[in-house]
């Protein structure tokens, strides 16, 4: 049976595995310099930037009451259209490009011996299943994943503490700001965050400002602390790898247990698999906003999985599409959109709604 | 609906006629007070004993009685026959049920209504200790084929008002009984209520095994919802923390609805040991599990795709042996697996004294002499064999996980560890979505109650702790009753 409520808890521990599995993707390409240390101070302002972005999201949602921002704008005229448009295609382009970057990855460096777009359609298959079960189950599996990549990473990253260093940790800001400003891009850009809050925060139960917060913290904390340790244990060498978490993985070894890389990409996959559903649910909700059916149509969340397979699998193979769906500086711009623009958008619209509205009989 | 008539004549016709070239019908016609009389009954299904002396001699021996019809009637059932489970009834369908049923039927020429008699006599199987439920602490009664019975085996344990034994019946031609078994003021009135509405959707003919019933409570998912048990010691428990029991006629297998997946896990034994024993053990069960689904499939995942993942050592004494062998990993470990089921299914359903014939013959051929005739590799034999005793650790789980394993191996032989890790993902987002009569299967564990899963789940608590705070199965995080 299909549940379309899920608990705060539950809802920001999926957004928190989505954002973990982007975080260990880091890329040293897209982070921009030598000093990868920098960029945890760049992660951390990051972090505050988007608390203070969301605010006009969650002042939208204030004055929605029970409703999501895409319905808000909608009833806002014909304008507000635009709203649930625009977050259904930055959902299929984050989803995709995540999608995309997995692919890359697969590719270049693990080289399977069949295509790495049939993992791809595999991964998305997965994702389709949860979002067709409903938000509930993606929530609750989220949680699983959760507890699987606190079990896994802390083995993982517990094995390659012990090559920790910390003469590889030089002194924050050495060579200046450069790598701290390039960076804060990337960490603004790699979530739809606030695309799902703003389509699926209404179905959300309990105290969402303490999730968000959670959230926000919880990611703070384990970025930081994600980038120290590969600095701490690779030192400059991590600057050189275009995945330095996944080389980082690859050298831990005690003993006999060795190559736990093959542990670090499933643990990847799971998180990419949550995201990926989370998006194609808040999909099928934009979809219905959009009046494109009359419940929420499941034959969105087929549309929207094609596209995000079309998008990653084009991705994988033009170098030329990476530039744009893979750029962080691209990305952070629409990612500020759907934190800021659209909720403005959709507060305007909402506004307006409310004054068209006849008031209200009074009850007797 | 057919009603009796008043006219015997009729009656025997009536009966006659519905039983007719069924050579067990037996009918016994007297004359009472000067009025026609008929003891119907079916041979085999009553003890000829008893009604010889509970029925036919006190009616033969019964001094003056009044009146005809009604007044007749009413005589006999006041003052000759006193039989325990004695009731009138005057429709005909309910005669016919209650005739094959083992009840016998005594009809008075000018009344509507008809006398009938428990004096069911057919042989029942002692209650013998289970076969697919063994324990090594718990009682050795397990339940036989009377639903009767099997009420009465939780009556003796349970000895409390509460305890409801409701009548219902499937089968549009077998008219099978059951009984909802349950603690009123402990079991949700919503699951009652959803157990009466999904027996109603019944549609078959014949109900001759729990299985029958369990498709049509059952909704979806890999892992099924619904439990069995052979156990009325188990029985017990699990109605105490809110679940229904249903106990049909012919099947030695009581249903419990709502069942969790980690109640796949739990036996009698895990609470009759130390709790440290009994989390030891519900940890092995639970990697046993794992270790049941996943490693046919991580075997061939690694040994085909990412050999780099295993010690140097391991690596070439698995390459050493495969290199003697003409099939590659996948096929070599499918044509195990599938030896193996075939095995397992002979030793099943072959005659007694030929299962063990046939265990040894096929341990023989397909572990020694395959291996050093060079068809099959040691390793491969290894894990099929390790996979195939770490399912037995959780039987109930039998059936998906020989599927799955299916399942995993071919992902792993296609798309590596990725294909496992998705797989594996899959498989916790339909546990995650499947709900067993609006309680989460996946409960306490996901949504997690920190409470409840340090409690029975990833640890067996001690009997102090277990005795306090405990909570219904309906009350479980996630269920309908109380939301997230």
């Amino acid at each position: 049976m299909e549940r379309t409520n899920i608990s705060t808890g539950q809802f920001f521990t999926a957004l928190f595995v989505s954002r973990i599995s982007a975080a260990i993707s880091l890329n040293a390409q897209y982070a921009g310099g030598g000093d990868l240390l920098d960029s945890a101070a760049s992660c951390l302002l990051a972090l505050a930037a988007s608390g203070l972005m969301a605010l006009p999201l969650w002042l939208a949602l204030r004055l929605g009451g029970g409703k999501s921002l895409p319905q808000l704008a909608v009833e806002g005229g014909w304008l507000g259209r635009l709203v649930p448009a625009y977050y259904l295609f930055f959902l299929v382009f984050s989803g995709g490009s995540a999608l995309g970057m997995f692919q890359v990855f697969l590719g270049d460096t693990m080289d399977p011996d069949f295509s790495s777009g049939l993992v791809s359609a595999a991964l998305l298959g997965v994702a389709l299943y949860g979002a067709l079960r409903g938000l509930e189950t993606v929530g609750r599996c989220g949680a699983c994943v959760f507890a699987a990549l606190v079990l896994g990473g802390g083995l993982v990253f517990g094995m390659a503490a012990v090559r920790f260093d910390p003469d590889n940790l030089e002194p924050l800001f050495y060579h200046g700001l450069g790598q701290t400003a390039r960076s804060f891009p990337l960490f603004l850009a790699r979530t739809s965050i606030f695309a799902e809050m703003a389509v699926l925060l209404p179905q959300v139960k309990g105290r969402r400002a303490l999730g968000f917060g959670g959230w926000l913290v919880g990611t703070g904390l384990f970025l930081s602390g994600l980038l120290v340790l590969v600095v701490g244990c690779l030192g400059r060498y991590a600057s050189t790898q275009n995945f330095p978490v996944y080389v980082l993985a690859s050298l831990s070894q005690v003993r006999s247990l060795r190559r736990l890389d093959a542990l670090f990409t499933g643990l990847w996959m799971m998180g990419l698999i949550i995201q990926l559903a989370m998006g194609l649910y808040a999909c099928r909700v934009c979809f219905r906003t959009l009046g494109l059916g009359k419940k929420e149509p499941r034959w969105s969340l087929w549309l929207a999985a094609g596209a995000m397979l079309g998008l990653g699998l084009l991705t994988a193979g033009s170098t030329g599409l990476q530039g744009l769906t893979l750029n962080p500086n691209s990305l952070a711009w629409w990612a500020a959109g759907a934190g800021t623009l659209a909720p403005l958008l959709a507060l305007v619209l909402g506004l307006r709604g409310k004054g068209k509205k006849p008031p209200q009989k009074e009850k007797r | 609906m057919v009603k009796l008539s008043a006219q015997l004549d009729e009656n025997k016709r009536y009966l006659q006629g519905q039983f007719e070239n069924a050579m067990d019908f037996m009918m016994r016609e007297m004359e009472l007070a000067g009025t026609e009389a008929a003891l119907f009954a079916l041979d085999g299904l009553v003890s000829k004993q008893t009604v010889t002396l509970s029925i036919l001699n006190p009616l033969m021996e019964a001094g003056d009685l009044p009146g005809q019809g009604e007044a007749l009637l009413q005589a006999i059932e006041r003052r000759v026959l006193g039989s325990v489970e004695q009731k009138r009834e005057s429709r005909m369908d309910q005669l016919l049920l209650l005739l094959m049923s083992g009840f016998a039927v005594l009809c008075l020429d000018g009344c509507g209504e008809a006398l009938v008699f428990g004096v069911q006599g057919f042989d029942t199987r002692g209650p013998d200790e289970p076969q697919n439920e063994v324990m090594q602490r718990g009682a050795k009664d397990g339940f036989t084929e009377s639903y009767q019975n099997n009420i009465s085996m939780i009556r003796r344990r349970m000895k409390t008002t509460a305890l409801k034994f409701e009548k219902a019946q499937v089968g549009g031609q077998s008219h099978t009984p059951l009984a909802l078994c349950y603690l009123e003021g402990v079991a949700s009135p919503r699951i009652l209520e959803q157990i009466r509405q999904r027996l109603k959707t019944y549609d078959l003919d014949t109900a001759l095994g729990a299985g029958y019933l369990t498709g049509f409570l059952e909704r979806g998912g890999v892992f099924s919802g619904v439990g069995v048990t052979e156990r009325p010691d188990v029985v017990c428990g699990k109605i105490e923390e809110g679940r229904v029991a249903i106990i049909m006629e012919g099947t030695p297998t009581a249903i419990l609805v709502p069942f969790l997946f980690v109640e796949n896990f739990q036996t009698l034994d895990d609470y009759l040991t130390r709790p440290f024993y009994g989390t030891f053990i519900r940890w092995l069960k639970y990697v046993a599990f794992f270790l049941s689904v996943l490693l046919p499939g991580l075997y061939v995942a690694i040994a085909t795709h990412h050999p780099e993942m295993l010690p140097e050592a391991l690596l070439l004494k698995i390459a050493e042996s495969e290199a003697q062998t003409p099939f590659p990993v996948m096929a070599e470990t499918l044509i195990l697996y599938f030896l193996y089921e075939v095995l397992r299914e002979a030793g099943l359903r072959a005659p007694r004294s030929l299962s063990a014939t046939v265990s040894i013959v096929g341990g023989l051929v397909v572990g020694d002499t395959a291996v050093s005739a060079g068809l099959v590799s040691a390793p491969s034999l290894m894990v099929v064999a390790l996979t195939a005793i770490a399912g037995y650790a959780v039987p109930r789980l039998y059936e998906p996980l020989a599927l799955l394993r299916l399942a995993f191996l071919l992902a792993g032989n296609f798309l590596g560890v990725w294909g496992v890790t998705a797989g594996l993902v899959l498989l916790v987002m339909d546990l995650c979505g499947t709900d067993s009569f609006g309680v989460p299967l996946l409960s306490p564990a996901a949504p997690f109650s920190r409470r409840l899963a340090f409690r029975d789940v990833f640890v067996r608590a001690g009997w102090r702790r277990l005795a306090h705070g405990g909570v219904r199965v309906q009350q479980m995080p996630g269920s309908q009753e109380i939301g997230e």
